[in-house]
Order: C-alpha cells, then structure tokens, then sequence
C-alpha cells in the first residue's frame, strides 16, 4: 500500500515535469480529435499560423463517439469532438468546467453526377430557388422501407441495370463515430412523426437498424469511407453521410478533387458542432486561439468549417463556385445525449448474433442463428 | 543499405517465426521484441504485400521510417491481434483488409488507426478463348449468376484460394455468395441457406485451391498451359500483373462482374498498443505513402488502384474501371456460416490419404507431433478462428495409411454431414493407436496410396491429394527413381495429377521430397522449424 502510494506520488511528479512539452520554443499540444478534422489540423498554413502563436499542435483521430466512450485521454491537452452531445459526456467524465467551440458544420449526402439525375427524377432531388440541391430524407426513408434498388430508380442510377444494391446511404459506424450519430438524430425524427425521439421504441429501433446493418460492415471514422468514395467512385459509393467541411476542404484543397462530386442538403440535416474539451491549461489556450485568432477562423473556413461570421465560409464556398445556403435549413436538433445513446446501444447489440435474434423474432423473417463454437 | 537492413531483420524474424510458432506462440525475436522504437515500424503483414518491399525501402530513405515486415496468415494474423500476441512484437498490422477483425469487437478495439493505401477487387481471370466462347467480350457485361451458370455447364474449370486461409478467397466466397443472394442489401443468415444451391454450381467448376494466392498463381499458370483450367478468381492486382509478366501461354480477359465485387483496401492500421513516438512515425509513413506520387507509383507497380481519385482519360482510368460494391456483411456470425456452408456443403468435398512415416525414428516428440496435428484437424482443442475453419469437414474421406518397412493397411474415415463427431472421434482414436515399427518404405507407401485412391471409388469429383510426412530417408522398398519410372509414370492420368504435399521432418530428405512435389503438382512444406499442428493445418488450404 505505502509503496503503491509513492508510486502514485511519483508518477503525478512525472506527469507534472513531462506535461508542458518544448519545442524549438514551441509548446508542444496534443489531441485526441474527430478525424474529419484531421486535414485541418495537418493543413500547413494551419500548423504555421499555430507556431507564429508560439505552439505545436499534434492531433491523433478517433471516432468522435470512442473519443467519449474510450479514448485514452491520458497525458492529452484537449479532446475535440464533433458533437456537444460527445462533448457533454467527456466534459463530465474528465471534469472540465469549460468548452470551445470554434466552428460547426451541417450534414449532407455526398454522390456522383452520374447519380444525381435519377435521383431528381425518383422525386429523391430537388433544386431550390437557390440553386441548393436538397435531399428529401422522407421519401429517402420510404424507398429504403420499400428496400428499392437502385435498378428501380428512373435511369436505374446511372448504372448498369446488373447492379444489385439497394438504395441506401452509407454512414460510418453506429458504434464508434459521431457522424453515424447525427444520422440516426435525423432518421430518428423522421421515424418518430417528426418529433425529436425520446426513448427506444422497439419498432423504431427496428427501422433505425435496418438502415444501418443493410450497409453491411461500416466503416469506423468519418474519414475512411469519404476517401473511399473519392477514390473509388459511385459504383462503390453511390450515396455517402458526410460532414459539409469534408466536402468542401477536399474540394478547396485537393489538387485533383474529382469535378463530378455532387452535395445535397439532406432535409431535414442536423448540425454538428465541434467541441473542444480541454484538459490542461495548454490544451484551452489552444481552444481560445482557434475561436478568437482572426487568422485560425479564417482557416477553418478555408477547411470548409462555418465560423462565427457566416460570411467567411460562404466567401469560400463562392470562390471555389460551391453552392451552399447561406444557412443550414430544417435543422433537427439532436435528442438528449442519454437518449441517442440508448439507441445506439441497442442498434449495436443488432450487430451480434443475440441482438439479430431479438430482431428475427419482432420481424418473423430469419431462422434462429446457427450454434457456432463461439 | 537500408534494404539489406530490412532484408535480414525479415528473414531472421520469419525464421523466429516459425520456430516459436511450434511452441503456440506469436512470432519474436530479440531485436524487434520490446516497446518499439521512434523511427521504426514493426508490421504484421499478409505475404501478398512482400511486393511494396522496394517502395517501403525507398520511404526509409526518403522520410527515415524503416519498416520490418512479418509475413503470416490472415487468418493466423486475425488470431495473434485479437488474443494480444501482438503485444511488444508488432506496431502494426496490414492485411489486404481488415473485414474479419474488425467484425469482431476485440479486433477493432486492438486498432488504434486504420488507413486504407491502395484497392483491388477480387474478380475473374478467363484465358481469351474461354472468353471468346462465351461471348465475354470486352464490353460484355458479366454477371457472378452468368459465371456460375456456365461454370455448371462445364465451360469453366478455375482456380480460387481456400476462404480457410487467404483473403482473396475468403473476399470472393462473399462476394459471390452477396450478388447471387441477390437481396439488395447485407447478406444475413437467413440467405446462405438460400443461396446454396446457387453456390454449389458456382462452385462446381473450382478445380483448384490455395492456401495462398501466390502458390495458386504459379499452379495456375503450369494447369492453364496445358489446358486443365481456364480461369483464375484472383485480386484484379494480381490478374494484371500476371498478364503483364509474359508468363502465360494466353492472355487473360478480366471480368469484373456488373453485378459487383468485394474490394481489399490494405488498410495499414496501427495497433492499439503501439507507443505515441512509434504513431508519430506511422503518421509520417501513411502520409507518404496516400501522397500523389507514391500512390502513381503503387498503381504502376502493383497495379493496385490507387486511393485517390483517378484522373478521367488517365491510363489508370483506362486501367481500373469503376466497379459496383456489394456489401460485405455486418454480423460475425454470417461470415462464420457462410464459410462453414461452404466446407460442409457446397465445394466439391476433399479426399486426402494421409501416408504417415512409424519407423523407429518417429519415438518420442515426433509421433507425439503426428498425433497432436491429427488431434487439431479432428476438432480437438480449437478456439481459434483458423483452428476452427481448418478442421476436418463433412463429406470429406480421410485415410490413414501408416508405414515403416512395409505400408499398413489403410484405414478410411468418411465424415458423415450433420454429424460428424463420431467418425472424427474414430479417426482420433486410429492416429492414438498408430504402433511403430522399424524401417522407412515411404515410395512403397505411396504406391499403395495411388491403389487406395484407385480402388477406393469415393466421390470422383473430389479434391483428391496425398500428404506424406517422412521424417528420415527411404531406406526400405523402392527408391525414388523406381517410384517415378515404376509407379508414378504408370498411373491413369486422373492419379497422376493428384498433388503429393510432401512434409519436411526431423532428418528428411529435402532435394528428393522438393522433386516429389515437383513431378506430381504438389507442393513442400518445412516442419523442421515450426509444429507439425500449423503445418498440417496450412495444407488444409491446398485440399
């Protein structure tokens, strides 16, 4: 016990000695982020305006949702996630008694020219008075409770009519990220006759699920499935969950952003609004900076994210021939953190053997689960 | 000097590998065992990424991130991450893909970042005539339920690496079993019974299978030159490259089904308990290797497609064409049954005689070894996810035929469908039963193998192949000369293409069991350094 406590002792020394990290005069900052946020903070301008500030800022990503359930925030200066929810939950869990919030940014669905066509002649699309296309999440959802394919669409999506998939949005995984989160806020309200949900009703959940497990396997972050959708075009992406920032960074900032990338304003979207915890005294200087340095907001615009003056982003987003709203529209707020977290613990326990068998018996379609020695 | 650096830490760390495999344990060896070291990267990787050494060797110059890369199973990989073996030895995996660890929640949480580097979806290779007959031109339109048919007809006699033990066939079991199930969506376990029917004509035209893609490219191109197959399920990567290397007797038209694929994305993930100054040098590595000019020069020499977007009219673009993605499913236990279906029920089963050395020398640790390895493919005492798909399958017919001066009479087992504990029980008890003798007949041994299988009947469309594990040399009966003129060139021509895989051991005779191998398609394994449990459980993959 008494060695144990020495031990304690000294290694609380340790971290103190350790904790303000120098570098050729830079004090060196690290954390755990969202990793949508990643090319902002790899962004050379951005790691420069931070050495003029006097600071070194290392970042590592995580799924926002693992940022507040498990991430390792030992020996970090801040967590940074994308969601107030996440944020709350981490605010309490490490004891910080304050947050920043530097910039937010609003869903969307990500899809291909090629696709866009018969998705405005499914009834999917449409354009409005100002040029915004908009996706109608509501008769998304029905086609999708239809298990429409995308060979029933007019034009058959702009594929070969041997493509067999459904149409469905691809979302990053319900169990670790944030942006599969923001979805469910969205289908949730939609689901739930336009109401902001306030518990797990089974039928529900049922229906919430689908449109996950559907997807098949998911991808753990943000970032993964918006490179492979880039990268490996509509047949392997037709239809992608997405952060407006990811598409409008990649497409200021990558040299050779395919030109066929299409955003749509999912409505109703929700907004995620990127919080920064911080967990040292460095780590909330760096959360000041990003919200009061004139030059760090004009960055995060230059990364896609909307700052305090909306006219920074959407000067940005007219420079580069974007279309956006001025605003985001039909915003659904997010239900409470307990409830979209119940959900998502039971959307989660769909993903074993045990919960697709609780579901085989509300749906009455699938066999009980064949015995693996497992 | 880098390389060479790299080159030596690799062999001998392969080396280390295999010997401490015996043992149950993960790969090590002194220099790389411990915390790891800023600068460094220590990566299990699968053997299909040997081919990014010369790029990784020119990233340590370039950006001073030496890598040592381990090769092993995926399978065998999945298991040494998700138990923690891994532990102290390795700070990153890299895989073709990450699908079966991360559909297990121990696996994702052993990753602590995943970054996809490059992609190819596993397709179809078929020789121009083959293509040409069945009127897959160039801009036909193929689908998986097209191949199938034609593979029942007969049209198709391919090749495709067991699902058991590499990740291309793994890939393409589900891939195929999701576009014939056509559901639109994830296959679930309601579909694999559905979809069987459809699989076993699939199926049906598998004349060949792999432990690893790489031996399953050399066998092909040997049966594809004299007419024993006509095509390849195969990584596109792996399908370009071949046509590329003037190997083959005829080109290969590369069907990539319209009714869509499974893509590998190497994702090189670094593991969870990885060192914060070991992440700092993967950080810079990833960063160097999604970087524009190394992706161009990974898509020219892999031909892996690159992870970034491809310029319209590029020679990639005209390289790779887009692709529909099916779903790969979300639930563990699918996977599971699906592999399982496949073994028990819907690939043309296996029939293997197992000639087994009981000469004196075999006292001791050796039988013991014989014994434990029979006891692990009979179901004994596997958790592991490779443990349990390597078993001994229903359908399948096992003969034991023991030898020391004189072959044994042979002892054949049948596993029955639906219930195969008791003759697996019974094949048990026969290896727990084998007596030794004196002598090593292993040529007259064989040649009673061959009668075996001649007057056996059995399932003729059986995959048929003889293991023989000798552990001295032949000093007893025929020699190898007599055995090759004598008996081997004798055979009916079915026999004589029955593979004979041949098992290194204690004091064999290395020269003369690679000319084994060699004369009848087969393939050498080394049990010298490593347990006779993993070897016989690798060749698993070839029957």
């Amino acid at each position: 016990m008494v060695l144990g406590s020495v031990a304690v002792v000294l290694a609380l020394a340790l971290a103190v000695v350790v904790a303000v990290r120098i570098v050729d005069d830079r004090v060196v900052v690290s954390g755990v982020i969202g990793s949508e946020k990643e090319p902002f903070f790899s962004h050379p301008d951005v790691r420069a305006r931070f050495a003029e500030l006097g600071y070194e800022v290392e970042v590592e990503t995580a799924g926002s949702r693992s940022i507040a359930t498990e991430a390792d925030l030992e020996g970090r200066d801040f967590a940074f996630p994308s969601s107030t929810a996440s944020a709350e939950t981490l605010k309490a869990e490490a004891g910080a008694d304050r947050d920043h919030q530097p910039f937010y940014s609003p869903m969307v669905v990500l899809t291909r020219e090629s696709v866009v066509g018969s998705l405005m002649e499914g009834g999917l699309v449409r354009e409005d008075e100002n040029g915004v296309r908009v996706f109608d999440m509501a008769a998304y959802l029905e086609l999708a409770a239809e298990r429409t394919r995308w060979r029933d669409l007019p034009g058959d999506g702009g594929f070969s009519s041997a493509n067999r998939n459904e149409l469905l949005i691809r979302t990053t995984d319900p169990r670790s990220s944030n942006s599969a989160a923001m979805y469910l806020a969205v289908v949730g309200y939609l689901l739930n006759d336009e109401e902001i949900i306030t518990g797990a009703d089974p039928e529900l959940v049922d229906e919430a699920a689908r449109l996950f497990l559907a997807q098949g396997d998911p991808p753990r972050t943000s970032q993964q499935p918006f490179d492979q959708f880039v990268a490996l075009g509509a047949g392997h992406t037709p239809l992608l969950w997405a952060y407006e920032a990811q598409f409008v960074s990649a497409r200021v900032n990558t040299e050779a952003f395919p030109q066929d990338v299409v955003m749509l304003y999912p409505a109703p979207t929700t907004t995620s609004t990127h919080t920064l915890i911080p967990l040292t005294d460095e780590g909330d200087e760096v959360g000041r900076l990003l919200v009061e340095d004139p030059e760090l907001q004009r960055l995060a615009a230059l990364n896609g994210f909307r700052t305090a003056d909306p006219g920074q982003f959407t000067d940005v987003a007219l420079e580069h021939g974007i279309t956006v709203p001025e605003q985001p529209r039909d915003v659904v707020n997010a239900p409470s953190y307990e409830v979209l977290e119940g959900l998502l613990r039971e959307i989660e326990s769909r993903y074993s053997a045990e919960g697709a068998g609780a579901a085989a018996e509300d749906e009455g379609e699938m066999p009980d689960p064949a015995p693996t020695d497992d | 000097m880098n390389r060479d650096r790299i080159r030596t830490a690799r062999a001998a760390a392969l080396a280390a590998a295999l010997a401490l495999a015996a043992a149950g344990c993960a790969p090590s060896e002194d220099d790389l065992e411990g915390p790891g070291e800023p600068g460094e990267l220590r990566v299990l990787a699968g053997s299909e990424l040997a081919d990014m050494e010369p790029l990784l060797a020119d990233a340590a110059e370039e950006i001073g991130v030496t890598v040592h890369m381990d090769y092993v199973g995926t399978l065998d990989g999945v298991d040494m991450v998700r138990s923690g073996a891994t532990e102290n030895r390795y700070d990153a995996v890299w895989f073709s893909s990450n699908r079966y660890l991360t559909l297990h929640a121990d696996g994702r949480a052993a990753l602590r970042a995943e970054t996809p580097v490059m992609a190819s979806p596993v397709v179809l290779g078929v020789t121009s005539s083959a293509a040409a007959e069945l009127g897959w031109d160039e801009d036909a339109e193929v689908t998986w339920g097209e191949i199938a048919d034609a593979a029942a007809d007969g049209k198709l006699s391919y090749g495709m690496t067991s699902p058991a033990a590499s990740n291309s066939g793994f890939t393409a079991l589900v891939g195929i079993a999701s576009a014939l199930a056509d559901t639109g969506s994830a296959l679930e376990s309601a579909d694999v019974a559905e979809v069987a029917p459809e699989l076993t004509e699939f199926f049906s035209g598998q004349e060949l299978t792999a432990g690893s893609s790489g031996w399953l490219t050399e066998e092909y191109v040997r049966r594809a030159a004299d007419g024993g197959l006509n095509a390849m399920v195969n990584y596109e990567s792996v399908l370009l490259s071949l046509s590329e290397s003037g190997e083959l007797a005829e080109p290969l038209r590369i069907v990539r089904p319209a009714d869509g694929v499974i893509t590998a994305d190497y994702p090189l993930s670094l593991l969870e308990t990885a060192s914060d100054e070991v992440a700092e040098g993967y950080d810079r590595l990833v960063e160097h290797l999604t970087a524009p000019g190394t992706q161009e020069r990974i898509s020219a020499e892999t031909h892996r497609r690159p992870m970034a977007a491809v310029p319209q009219g590029s020679e990639a673009a005209q390289m790779f064409p887009p692709v529909t993605e099916l779903p790969f499913p979300a639930r563990p236990e699918v996977v599971d049954e699906l592999v399982a279906a496949y073994f028990d029920e819907i690939r043309r089963p296996a029939r293997t005689v197992y000639v087994m050395d009981v000469s004196g020398s075999m006292q001791g640790d050796r039988i013991d070894g014989l014994r434990d390895a029979m006891h692990t493919l009979t179901g004994g005492g596997t958790d592991s996810t490779a443990g349990r798909y390597q078993r001994f399958y229903e359908r399948e017919e096992v003969t034991l035929l023991p030898f020391d001066t004189v072959p044994h009479p042979p002892m054949t087992f049948t596993i029955p469908p639906g219930n195969p504990a008791p003759v697996l029980d019974e094949i048990g008890t026969a290896v727990d039963g084998l007596s030794l003798g004196e002598a090593t007949a292993a040529y007259d041994a064989l040649a009673s193998a061959y009668e075996t299988l001649e007057e056996g009947g059995g399932e003729e469309d059986a995959f048929t192949s003889i293991v023989l594990l000798t552990d001295g040399e032949v000093n007893e009966g025929r020699d190898f000369a007599e055995f090759r003129d004598e008996v081997h060139a004798g055979l009916p021509e079915e026999l004589r293409g029955v593979p004979v895989f041949t098992v290194l051991f204690g004091e064999s005779d290395a020269e003369e069991m690679e000319s084994l191998a060699e004369l009848s398609g087969g393939r050498v394994f080394d049990a010298r350094e490593t347990s006779l449990v993993r070897v016989f459980r690798e060749i698993r993959g070839y029957q």
